[in-house]
């Protein structure tokens, strides 16, 4: 287990370097498909990079990929400097899942769903130490859902059940954070509180991927901007690389007509959008 | 008022002053701990179908053990998780869906093991394999249940918490360093222990039924893990009681009776249980609506 001044440490050592090294990385299924071809990108560590893509376009395969859940043809993908089955055993990623993804009607408390983030880190019976509770209670309390800690999670809100996942992943306590789009299904103020805690671990020295097909807000929290559509479009800051000819290229003809219709200038392809010209992607 | 109790005492307990009553009682409570207690992995896993499988699939392997001398649990663990590895490596080489795959492998296995059956003659009566024994367990069939089913509950009890994660959410299991791979097997090797833990008490063909429904009543009962299994446990040892007794003074097959009782139990809960049954439900339904209907402000679905 790290302590808080190894996390410190740790923070200065890799300030500008690079937490995820993906090279040459093509993953197909058995079916034939080729979820991703030959992607090759670098996120630096201690930054919120969003990654884009229209369904269908590998987003999905690459968290997987980086989870080391789907082996990848060729290529490989390094997190922090080392392989991903060796960083995992080291508490590297948390993840926050999707809500389909989940069981609903899984017997299990608010509690436990984010005592869950800490049983890599626990003894071999996996009974909580004193200090798990204090992280699972604070965790909780950072995402205001201590109220509810003995629920069953299929009784909560689209936007609690969000926050209880958010709360397992900051309990987790890992230097990168996965989110597989956070903000679907959840109202105005859950997504500008997840936010707010978005950045504050992000300037504590956590790494952040977002993977959404939601454009909107992306501007205002990520600082690096990942495009996919089975290969990578972009990749770098999102002041140059949020620009509407990518994301044309990334998202097809659907994105170009919208931006049309909302008068932003498709044809100035080099200029990084703001909010308000954003047209809102069809889920 | 006392005569009643009498004719109860006289019908419920007294048959179990007999000492084949009394062995069968406390052999078949042991065989449904231990398959109410996986089975609440099973059930929350969505693994009935993996459960069917192993559950049958263990045949050959108890046969070829007895030839070979090697105590049954190994060879049920073996073929019962070949089997099963079997199904998983045609899911992933082929367009056959896991279920139709896991199907074709279990009968093939089970065929497999009714055909060693009928041409291996031996003192063993395999069909007490197939529809449980409870009335005459030997010595050694008595060794064979209690060391597979402990040895099943033992891996519960060690890696609890892991299987219990696993179950809800592999993912995370991953992410937070557990080994999956082990995991996975040691679900499976309890299914395989369970199996022959029943295997006296319902035999191999209705051993799924106590793998699947104690974990089934307990979810409606219960929002708690270990409170939904303590509920499977209780329902599944009250069912080997009562049907042990139908059987006992109908004459009837008591593995079939515990299964058709344990039934009735889930039946009952699925109408009855306070949380999730249906009567609960039709109420709460109700009294939801005529809530809304006072309320000022539009309630919010979520």
């Amino acid at each position: 287990m790290r302590t808080p001044s190894l996390r410190g440490l740790a923070l200065t050592a890799n300030n500008g370097s690079i937490a995820v090294d993906i090279q040459h990385l093509s993953v197909g299924y058995s079916n034939g498909v080729i979820a991703l071809d030959d992607v090759s990108a670098q996120l630096p560590s201690g930054a919120i990079c969003a990654v884009l893509g229209a369904n269908g376009g590998g987003k999905s395969t690459l968290c997987k990929a980086l989870m080391g859940i789907q082996r990848p043809h060729r290529g490989s993908v390094r997190l922090f400097g080392g392989a991903v089955n060796r960083m995992l055993k080291r508490n590297t990623i948390a993840y926050v899942p999707q809500s389909d993804d989940i069981d609903w009607d899984f017997p299990v408390s608010v509690q436990d769903v984010v005592m869950m983030g800490r049983q890599g880190q626990m003894n071999w019976l996996r009974i909580p130490s004193r200090d798990d509770k204090r992280r699972v209670a604070q965790s909780l309390e950072r995402v205001g859902m201590q109220a509810v800690a003995r629920r069953q999670i299929g009784e909560l809100s689209g936007g609690q059940k969000k926050r209880v996942f958010i709360a397992r992943a900051l309990a987790q306590h890992a230097r990168l954070m996965l989110l597989d789009e956070p903000f679907t299904g959840v109202d105005m103020t859950t997504e500008n509180d997840l936010l707010d805690i978005l950045r504050e671990e992000r300037n504590a020295g956590t790494t952040i991927m977002v993977v959404t097909h939601n454009l909107s807000s992306v501007p205002d929290y990520s600082d690096q901007v990942m495009m996919l559509n089975r290969r990578v479009i972009a990749c770098g800051p999102t002041a140059h690389t949020f620009t509407a000819t990518h994301l044309g290229n990334t998202f097809g003809g659907v994105v170009n007509e919208l931006l049309k219709v909302t008068g932003a200038v498709a044809g100035e392809g080099n200029v990084a959008m703001s909010r308000s010209q954003l047209p809102e992607y069809p889920q | 008022m006392s005569n009643s109790w009498h004719a109860v005492w006289q019908w419920a307990i007294v048959p179990f002053t007999f000492d084949f009553m009394w062995e069968a009682l406390w052999v078949g409570c042991f065989g449904a701990l231990c398959c109410a207690v996986v089975s609440c992995f099973v059930v929350s896993k969505g693994w009935s179908l993996v459960g069917d499988a192993v559950s049958h699939a263990v045949l050959p392997g108890i046969i070829l053990a007895w030839l070979a001398a090697v105590p049954l649990l190994v060879g049920a663990m073996v073929s019962g998780i070949l089997c099963v590895l079997l199904a998983g490596w045609v899911n992933r080489r082929s367009r056959i869906k896991a279920d139709t795959a896991l199907g074709i492998c279990f009968t093939g296995f089970l065929a497999l093991g009714l055909i060693l059956m009928s041409t291996v003659s031996s003192n063993v009566h395999f069909s007490h394999v197939l529809l449980g024994h409870l009335l005459g367990i030997t010595q050694e069939a008595r060794l064979q249940l209690l060391s597979a089913g402990g040895l099943a509950l033992l891996i519960v009890a060690c890696r609890f918490s892991d299987l219990k994660l696993f179950c809800f959410d592999a993912v995370q299991a991953r992410v937070a360093g557990l080994n999956t791979t082990v995991l996975n097997m040691l679900l499976l090797m309890c299914l395989a222990l369970t199996t022959i833990a029943t295997l006296q008490a319902v035999g191999l063909v209705q051993a799924i039924a106590m793998l699947v429904t104690p974990g089934a009543i307990g979810t409606l009962m219960s929002r708690r893990f270990v409170t939904g299994m303590m509920i499977g446990i209780a329902a599944s040892m009250l069912a080997v009681w009562s049907g042990l007794l139908i059987a006992f003074h109908a004459n009837l097959s008591p593995g079939s009776c515990i299964v058709l009782v344990q039934f009735a139990l889930f039946l009952l809960t699925l109408i009855g249980s306070p949380y999730r049954g249906y009567l609960a439900r039709r109420w709460r339904g109700r009294r939801r609506i005529s809530s809304e209907e006072g309320s000022p402000l539009p309630v919010r679905s979520v």
